[in-house]
């Protein structure tokens, strides 16, 4: 083929004609950015009903690798702390097929001991009298990463308490407690803090008081109470949506599941069905219908058989993909809900295998009026 | 706790505003709204549009979780965004360099029927266009980032720093350079080669 252009030379009015022709053409849906935003709002705070959910970039704390690769961007504008990594760990996100080997139906153990965790829950859940508010207490130890070498990794406790109303629309109460208590997982705090680290501060600290559990709709110029309900953000209407027959409410989280791209569809439901379970406002029928949902996951495993979170007994069923394991904890006798827990599964950044990185521990409770707790 | 606030001397307005407040929200939600759509098109234009989603709302919620690491004083908040949104797109430097590929066979033929003719002035924009593309797939990441990041999504060479991490003389050198290289061998991209090797 004749090569007469071997020698040519484009114009810089060539080379940016080309450039602003090459896929000027696309456009980005609309309703898709819209949803993104209310995810973000949902994460930085804006979240009516879920008033025991962690700060979102940790809950999933998988995403750090992410995070700590995108921070190293930013080192020339952050305060000088965090410098790039070397290594530019690949960070592979294949949807399914990771191992190759997923069986097709769900796990025999798994499967048995999770609809007998069902069948011991009463069929429904202890009433409220006049005055009486239902009580969740979250524990939570959460972790912060930051990513300048060599590497810190701490978890930090949280107290979150809320006492929720017969009606939904009558008020609810938050309180929220950073504790100040750390645990170094990688490096140590003195280091940090040599470091110029912040290792404080980041999460809000205080008492609201709101119908709905509708926090901050003050802050958003919202009307309380006027958000739809979400699987990451339940109230009562949503709940009521939901089937109770396993199959059909199993298809209903398949449905949101069925496009993850970021970890697997069975990781990504066990994430979706532990924050809905650890929101503590799960009716007793739906939670049992869940843990029957659960037990149809292919890939679910009893990981533990007598795991102690928080001072609670319980099993631990997970579902690992690429970085970690998620364990949900269930106490098999009560079919209790006692909370969840991510366990490291590959060393890196420092971490080993086997730690336990983050775990958020759930009690609820009948009490005889708001800021009440139960006697213990 | 202590909660931090923004020092005096900080000059905090929209291009640079503090986002260590106790109500992210309400600024998280100016943000998302002022640079979300520019940076869709932006990625959309690297990746696609569906991968552009994703590194979105990553963005976003990367942002979000170090909000206390954005410091005003050091850079507008839009090179903050790009800055993360760029090293996230690493992740899809493979797919990027093959949908570039396509896209130059995909403007072979006119050339090709065109050739007895030899004046590159005819030759129209989408064929200009796939002829930068499968040059653009020969750059590194380094300097498709700083290229696209002027030349797309608009950010001056001090921002494509501030972005990137890296001085803006080296930005700029770094841009010369690479304009240099394109304008010489774009044209020479018509794409005569067998593309089996772009896994």
């Amino acid at each position: 083929m004749p090569e007469e252009n071997v020698h040519e030379m484009w114009s810089d009015q060539h080379l940016d004609a080309a450039l602003a022709s090459l896929r000027s053409d696309v456009d980005a849906d609309a309703r898709e950015l819209a949803r993104t935003r209310t995810g973000l709002l949902a994460a930085a705070g804006a979240q009516p009903r879920t008033p025991a959910a962690a700060p979102p970039a940790r809950r999933h704390w998988p995403r750090w690798a992410q995070v700590a690769a995108a921070v190293a961007a930013v080192a020339a504008l952050v305060t000088g702390v965090l410098v790039a990594r070397p290594d530019g760990r690949p960070a592979e996100h294949g949807s399914a097929g990771h191992g190759g080997d997923q069986p097709e139906i769900a796990d025999a153990a798994a499967s048995v001991q999770l609809n007998a965790a069902a069948d011991r829950i009463h069929a429904a859940d202890e009433p409220l009298a006049p005055g009486q508010f239902r009580y969740i207490a979250l524990h939570a130890w959460w972790a912060s990463f930051v990513d300048e070498p060599p590497g810190y990794t701490w978890v930090a406790e949280n107290l979150l308490e809320t006492w929720v109303p017969a009606q939904e629309k009558q008020q609810w109460m938050w309180r929220r407690d950073v504790t100040g208590k750390r645990k170094w997982l990688v490096g140590t705090e003195a280091q940090a803090r040599a470091h110029g680290i912040e290792v404080e501060g980041g999460w809000p600290e205080g008492v609201w008081r709101a119908p709905c559990g509708d926090w901050f709709a003050k802050e958003e110029g919202r009307t309380p109470c006027t958000t739809r309900g979400s699987w990451s953000s339940p109230n009562e209407e949503f709940m009521a949506s939901l089937p109770r027959d396993p199959d059909k409410l199993y298809a209903a989280l398949r449905a949101v599941t069925a496009d993850s791209r970021k970890s697997t569809p069975d990781m990504r439901a066990l994430q979706i069905a532990a924050d809905f379970l650890g929101s503590g406002l799960v009716p007793a029928d739906l939670r049992a219908a869940m843990y029957r949902v659960l037990a149809k996951l292919p890939t679910v495993r009893v990981t533990e058989k007598f795991a102690n979170l928080d001072g609670r007994k319980g099993t631990a069923f997970g579902v690992t993909d690429q970085r970690e394991r998620l364990d949900v904890i269930i106490d098999p006798a009560s079919g209790r809900f006692i909370g969840k827990r991510s366990v490291v599964t590959v060393a890196d950044h420092g971490l080993k295998p086997g730690s336990v990185l983050e775990y958020t521990a759930l009690d609820t409770a009948v009490v005889d009026g708001m800021g009440v707790r139960p006697a213990r | 706790m202590t909660q931090r606030q923004p020092d005096n001397d900080v000059p905090v307005d929209r291009d640079r505003p503090y986002l260590g407040g106790p109500e992210p929200a309400v600024e998280f939600g100016r943000l998302f709204d002022a640079y979300a759509r520019p940076l869709h098109h932006y990625l959309a234009r690297r990746v696609g549009p569906d991968a552009a989603h994703d590194l979105v709302s990553e963005t976003f919620l990367v942002a979000l979780d170090h909000r206390h690491t954005y410091d005003p004083r050091r850079g507008v908040v839009r090179s903050w965004l790009y800055g993360i949104a760029t090293n996230l797109l690493r992740r899809h430097a493979r797919d990027e360099v093959r949908a570039l590929r396509a896209t130059a066979r995909s403007g072979h033929t006119p050339h090709a029927a065109n050739h007895d003719n030899l004046v590159a002035e005819r030759v129209d924009a989408a064929v200009l266009a796939a002829r930068l593309a499968g040059a653009l797939a020969e750059l590194s990441e380094g300097d498709r980032d700083v290229l696209l990041l002027v030349s797309w999504a608009g950010l001056d060479t001090a921002e494509v720093a501030d972005a990137l991490g890296i001085p803006a003389g080296t930005v700029r050198s770094r841009l010369h350079r690479v304009r240099k290289w394109l304008r010489a061998n774009a044209p020479r991209h018509t794409d005569d080669r067998e593309e089996a090797d772009d896994a």
